[in-house]
């Protein structure tokens, strides 16, 4: 991730949700597979929309309960894959979705991995289009749904 | 960090774990690297089938590992067609794989 400031309010994730998923339907129509990425960057936003809105996170008794391996700080989580430092294990997106959304983990997952085959390794050979597309309607349509532990 | 003979042991056991998870007879092959400085490790399935219902229990599979072994590993995953389809890891890299 980067280490400049990010967005920390659900209503900025929400705005660039919205923008990253016009610029993918713009993609999408123009058959250029950078439309994975802004998918999976418009579903990025959305679940920390999610998790910063989610009043799971107003009570350490509430979240514990969810699971044990979840902090208050990953209500702010950025970075997409958590760590193992030493005897010490932190959460990453990929986690906390996992952990507290799971209806839509799968999607989430498979969305990430399109967009790291588009901008690391050879493109989208085997997770098609319509997949992205549908996994991406997946987790805006859960969100605007009311996405909620 | 571990030794390279107890990470080798570990990505052993992850990618037998992950083999017998999803099914020898759904894959067509299945990579299993880990980088010992960040205990990252990364799951390359190819699968015979590459159907949307298919991938989806695999995910689904995957994710189940990586909670088997969430306290020691950070897990990633790339479906691909087949294994040529990504760069081979360097020999000196612990890996597993299954063809």
């Amino acid at each position: 991730m980067s280490s400049s400031p990010s967005i920390r309010t659900a209503i900025k994730c929400v705005e660039r949700a919205d923008a990253f998923q016009i610029s993918a339907g713009n993609l999408y129509t123009a058959d250029d597979e950078w439309f994975a990425v802004c998918y999976f960057y418009a579903a990025y936003h959305l679940v920390r929309a999610a998790f910063i809105a989610d009043p799971v996170f107003d009570s350490i008794q509430e979240l514990a309960a969810k699971d044990g391996r979840l902090v208050m700080e990953d209500r702010f989580i950025e970075r997409h894959q958590g760590r193992v430092d030493g005897r010490t294990r932190t959460l990453g997106v990929n986690d906390v979705v996992r952990l507290l959304y799971p209806d839509i983990a799968v999607e989430y997952r498979r969305l990430h991995a399109a967009s790291v085959a588009v901008r690391y390794s050879e493109g989208l050979r085997t997770i098609s289009p319509d997949t992205v597309l549908d996994d991406f309607n997946a987790v805006r349509a859960a969100y605007d749904g009311g996405l909620r532990a | 960090m571990q030794d390279l003979d107890e990470v080798q042991v570990l990505v052993t056991a992850v990618g037998e774990y992950t083999l017998s998870t999803l099914g020898a007879e759904n894959l067509a092959g299945l990579r299993v690297t880990l980088d010992p400085s960040e205990m990252s490790c990364h799951v390359t399935v190819a699968l015979s089938d590459n159907s949307d219902d298919n991938q989806k229990k695999a995910i689904t599979s995957l994710l189940e590992v990586e909670d088997i072994y969430f306290d020691e590993l950070v897990m990633g995953f790339s479906l691909v067609n087949s294994l040529e389809d990504e760069e081979s890891p360097r020999a000196s890299i612990p890996q597993y794989s299954h063809a």
